[in-house]
């Protein structure tokens, strides 16, 4: 059992520190000086030699990278080159936003789409299946940033049920945070049904064609019993490990839902800085969505034994 | 058990392939005609509703919504196939050489691709369309840096569980030569997976690419894409719906005829799964 | 004597399809033992499976009357149902790896039965009885067992599981469906005495369902033969197996392996094939930072094979055969030993001796399922084989395939894939394919054991034909006695990777002298069955 924490926990480094090298080098690749990026047009040879060599950009590329890592571990995201704020509070305070919305997203979809899935497998075929799975792919296909024009038609501005622009922070005042995060996160939810709906449905179909279903059934086990203790379980958990990616997706993605409902989450915060060729704050966008990512799915690999008991024995 | 079988496969197959044929159809026909010059400003179409001249309307430059859609769909279309290839090639070949080689060289790569993964796919592509800048075929080397990875993955799992197959041991046996194995034998043997692949793959493309050009880092217009046609029609969301309504739709209908068929072709390649 | 379980005209069939169960009645008493018997496809499983309502989708049970204790219920309601299965009659399963939930703990599983069906009985008093349960399948270690988790357990010890939960609640009637089946033979005797000797003590009837006429001869009373899903014959199983009257009973009784006279033909000359003192280990690694631990899958093992003559390694799982035969064919490195081909060591071969020995020493493989290339055509299987042959013509090539296949019995096969053929037809395949090239060595890797019998009995006549026309060596690798028994002039026989006891075929079988040898023979039931039908026969001739 501790060994497969523990080597599952291990071989998280290894990615860790790929990914912080992979956004590292990925800024170098920008054609042009780095430092005359950050300063603009503006500067001229001189100050340009002195930030160099005061950011160690003389030395070689393992040894920046050791340094810039060192640092993001403590904290330091550096500055922002076009308003020079902390690029890390920056991006914690944007986080909030964004990660509210993604968190009761997938808490909501999960706990709508894992029954619904469930009956559906369990009624194969029937008319309730078809409607379940035609009803989830269809969502499946739709556009997130299409949905939410869609909903914003429809609540915000036709029938004015909720604040079409703008946003209050929870601290603020949460009553009024909730209806502007209202709509991003209905459509996040009604997206991500599509997604897990079908994941929990082919994994319970799998399931119950089972020898150990039937056995159950042999032993006179009730059928919601079946369902519930034989099948869930065992169905539940490539669900579980898909939900981890969708997770990290959704955060990825959020860009485009705080797009449509003009939210100053984490996503618009990459995009604008992208615009803006702020090269610190994409790095650090980058780099903390990445790690976010890694942890969550480390966090559910850990979790994954409760489901499945097996892994422990490899 | 009702008497008459619902047959997934055939109802996925027949819908999921009269979508993408309606879809394909129009960006075929949009190499050589659309009904209107896509790019053509017109001042007096300005906001023009749908009608029968115009069926999906005219935008704020008096613009034919139709014929930009279909200009849009040979955009995301080729954009997605090109896409598709470039990771189905450079992703098959790096994950047949890992898989075959094993070792050092098969743990390098992977942890690299493993590193990559690491990035959701959509944050990996932004990242290098910042450093690339919005172009054409910028969003084609983004996107397919940033699928390539899955195919490897895909590809080498594919590959070591084949090449432990009897009929490999048996073509060994015979004194054949591993290249001619691998050739003759295992690569033959992942075309499913990687069908299936290929396709829910074309499907995520679409669906970044119409993304990254909402947020203005995909195809810049005024070159029309389903993605930037939905971003010029937010300011007029009340006032001329049909702006927003028409390219969403569009994305909404090649999704949905990719996801079915790729359904279809996973319970034909997969019996184990067909319902 | 009142019967048990009484099934009369029973049918099970695809919805306005085809019957796969056409007719068939049988009857079980109390405390008796009552074997259903038939090859795959005799819809013997469904015919067990329709008692407690548990067919699978798409298939429906038709006309037909299934009582138990005198009462109908093949119509029975849905509670009344559940009342019967678990509690009244338990089943055991085929695949002891897949039978039990691998999320839930043992202790979970065992009790839930007892939770359904004996509702007064308390949390502890449950917790005894399954303990005892365990011990009584010969579990020492039951408390610890209750709190593992499946995967834990060999399938040996998972089908003991089975057989305790089956039988804590003490049913009327068990209905074991290939209960060992997939266990390795001296497993499978334990598992079955133990089956069977509880259910005696419980007073349990048993329908035990089977394609091994060695398990029906031991173990039942009365038996019933499935062809097709038609009742063939029924009939105390001494009856049946002394005196079958229904052609094909006496096709199945054919096909078991009789002991053939060798000796005639003593294989002489310098051995074409010698392994001398062959080791391999497997490195098993820990995870990350687990020590990697050596496995020595062969201990040193040395054999000769001569011209012509077919020598058979056997053995019980794990204990090195198949390691053996991948190590010859230089699938596998050993760490130490050598192999010579005709003289010439292998091991330091340089490239065009090591081609020359590929293109004379071939393989016939276990699973006729995963030996074909399922993408290629029949012909092209084949004629893979003759790829590195130079100087043959295509048209050659194409008369020597046709000529193969012919050999074979498979004429006209050569535009089918092998998902159209049976196993018994791919398996022939397989030995056109090893045979076009005509090597002068075959290892043949338990080429029957995935087969059904009468088809088990077609590929071993063939083989021994092919055999006698083209002259080859073979190095048989079976667990099968009695089919090395009828093939075989000298035996190897192995455990644990070392060769306990070799010799002449008949040396061994008559006087085995290492208790290892003893085990395997009591433990094949197919073997005490082939001289005892040989009794019979004779007895018959008198």
């Amino acid at each position: 059992m501790g060994r497969y924490l523990l080597g599952r926990l291990l071989t998280t480094i290894p990615t860790l520190l790929l990914v912080s090298f992979s956004v590292f080098v990925l800024i170098r690749l920008v054609p042009g000086d780095p430092i005359v990026l950050m300063l603009g047009d503006a500067a001229d040879a001189e100050t340009v030699r002195g930030i160099r060599e005061a950011y160690g950009l003389e030395e070689p590329i393992y040894v920046q990278f050791g340094l810039w890592l060192l640092k993001a571990i403590s904290g330091d995201l550096g500055h922002s080159i076009s308003n020079g704020a902390a690029v890390a509070p920056l991006i914690l305070d944007r986080f909030q936003v964004s990660a509210s919305i993604v968190l009761i997203a997938v808490l909501v979809a999960a706990s709508i789409s894992v029954p619904l899935g469930m009956i559906a497998a369990w009624r194969q075929n029937s008319l309730t299946d078809i409607l379940v799975v035609g009803g989830a792919t269809l969502l499946l296909s739709l556009p997130s940033f299409w949905l939410g024009l869609l909903l914003l038609l429809l609540f915000g501005l036709k029938l004015g049920w909720v604040p079409v622009v703008g946003y209050v922070s929870f601290a603020e005042n949460w009553q009024g945070a909730l209806t502007y995060i209202l709509l991003p996160t209905v459509t996040l939810i009604l997206i991500e049904i599509g997604v897990v709906t079908r994941m929990a449905r082919a994994s319970t179909v799998e399931v119950l064609r089972l020898e150990y279903i039937t056995h159950a059934r042999a032993k006179g086990v009730s059928e919601a019993s079946v369902l519930m203790r034989h099948a869930l379980p065992n169905a539940f958990a490539p669900t579980w490990t898909l939900l981890g990616l969708v997770l990290g997706n959704l955060l990825g993605g959020i860009a485009v839902v705080e797009t449509v409902f003009t939210l100053p989450g984490l996503g618009r915060l990459l995009v604008d800085a992208i615009f803006a060729r702020d090269y610190p704050i994409i790095q650090g966008c980058m780099l903390f969505t990445a790690f976010l990512y890694v942890i969550v799915n480390l966090l559910v690999d850990l979790c994954y034994p409760l489901f499945d008991p097996r892994v422990m024995a490899e | 058990m009702t008497g008459l079988r619902f047959s997934w496969r055939r109802a996925n197959a027949v819908i999921g392939g009269a979508l993408l044929a309606v879809i394909l159809f129009a960006a075929a026909i949009a190499v050589v005609w659309t009904p209107f010059d896509p790019l053509g400003i017109n001042l007096r179409a300005r906001y023009a509703p749908p009608s029968w001249l115009r069926p999906f309307g005219a935008d704020e430059f008096g613009r034919d919504v139709l014929s930009r859609a279909m200009a849009g769909a040979l955009t995301s279309t080729s954009v997605a196939l090109l896409t598709v290839a470039f990771a189905v090639i450079c992703g098959t070949a790096l994950g047949l050489v890992t898989g075959y080689l094993r070792g050092w060289t098969d743990r390098a790569i992977m942890m690299v691709n493993d590193a990559l993964l690491a990035f959701p796919g959509i944050l990996l592509a932004l990242g290098l369309m910042a450093v690339i800048g919005p172009n054409r075929y910028g969003i084609v080397l983004a996107l397919g840096i940033a699928y390539t990875p899955s195919v490897v993955r895909v590809v080498r799992g594919t590959v070591l569980s084949i090449r432990e197959r009897e009929y490999v041991e048996a073509s060994r046996v015979l004194g054949n030569g591993e290249i001619y194995t691998m050739l003759r034998h295992v690569l033959p043997n992942a075309f499913a997976p990687l069908a299936v692949l290929a396709t829910s793959m074309f499907g995520w493309v679409i669906l970044s690419e119409s993304a990254l050009s909402f947020l203005g880092l995909g195809v810049p217009p005024p070159a029309p894409t389903w993605g930037n046609m939905l971003a010029a029609a937010r300011p007029y969301l009340e006032s001329a719906p049909w702006l927003g309504i028409t390219p969403g739709l569009c994305i909404a209908a090649t999704l949905l005829g990719i996801n079915l068929l790729g359904d279809a072709l996973r319970d034909k390649l997969d019996p184990r799964m067909a319902g | 004597m009142s019967a048990i379980l009484d099934i009369a005209g029973l049918k099970i069939g695809v919805p306005e399809g085809p019957l796969v169960v056409d007719d068939v009645s049988l009857s079980v008493q109390a405390g008796e033992v009552v074997a259903v018997v038939g090859e795959s496809g005799s819809g013997k499983t469904m015919v067990a499976r329709s008692i407690l309502g548990l067919l699978p989708p798409g298939l429906v049970r038709g006309e037909g009357a299934i009582r138990f204790k005198g009462e109908s219920i093949e119509a029975a309601p849905w509670k009344r149902m559940r009342a019967l299965r678990g509690g009244e009659i338990g089943m055991v399963f085929q695949e002891p790896m897949v039978s039990l939930n691998p999320a839930i703990r043992i202790g979970r599983q065992m009790e839930e039965g007892l939770a359904i069906h004996r509702p007064k009985m308390g949390r502890e008093e449950r917790r005894c009885l399954c303990a005892d349960m365990l011990r009584r399948v010969g579990i020492e270690d039951a408390e610890r067992c209750l709190m593992a988790f499946p995967h834990e357990f060999s399938g040996g010890m998972r089908q003991r599981v089975m057989i305790a939960m089956a039988l804590a609640c003490r049913p009327k009637l068990l209905i074991a469906d290939e209960p060992t089946t997939a266990l390795d033979s001296l497993t499978q005797r334990e598992v079955l005495d133990l089956m069977v000797g509880l259910t005696r003590e419980m007073g349990t009837a048993v329908l035990l369902i089977t394609h091994d006429l060695g398990v029906v001869a031991r173990y039942s009373q009365r038996c019933v033969v499935l062809e097709k899903g038609k009742l063939v014959e029924a009939g105390a199983t001494a009856q049946i197996i002394g005196n079958p009257q229904h052609p094909y009973t006496q096709r199945l009784i054919d096909a078991i392996p009789r002991p053939e006279p060798h000796g005639g033909d003593q294989a002489t000359g310098a051995p074409i094939l010698a392994v001398e003192n062959i080791a391999v280990s497997f490195t098993r690694r820990g995870g990350l930072f687990g020590r990697s631990s050596q496995m020595q899958a062969l201990k040193g093992v040395s054999l000769e094979v001569r011209p012509g003559e077919t020598v058979a390694v056997v053995g019980g799982s794990g204990s090195g055969k198949t390691t053996l035969g991948r190590t010859i064919l230089q699938l596998v490195k050993p760490s130490g030993g050598g192999i010579a081909f005709r003289g010439e060591p292998l091991l330091t071969a340089d490239r065009a001796a090591l081609h020359r020995f590929r293109m004379n020493c071939q393989l016939i493989s276990q699973d006729p399922y995963s030996s074909l290339d399922p993408r290629m055509r029949v012909g092209a299987i084949v004629e893979e084989a003759l790829r590195l042959l130079p100087a043959l013509s295509p048209a050659e090539k194409q008369a020597r395939v046709t000529d193969a296949l012919a050999e074979v019995g498979l004429s006209g096969y050569e535009r089918r894939f092998p998902h159209q053929l049976s196993g018994g037809q791919r398996q022939r395949v397989a030995i056109a394919r090893a045979l076009i090239r005509e090597p002068a060595l075959v290892i043949a890797d338990e080429p029957i054991s995935a087969l059904d019998m009468t088809i088990q009995k077609q590929i071993l006549d063939l083989l021994g034909q092919l055999q006698r026309q083209r002259g080859f060596s073979c190095l048989f690798i079976s667990h099968d006695l009695a089919a090395v028994r009828q093939i075989a002039s000298r035996v190897i026989v192995m455990q644990e990777g070392l060769i306990v006891e070799q010799g002449e075929t008949e040396a061994v079988f008559g006087r085995p002298r290492h208790p290892y040898t003893r085990a395997l023979m009591e433990a094949s039931p197919a073997l005490a069955l082939s001289s005892r039908t040989l009794d019979f026969a004779e007895a018959s001739t008198r």
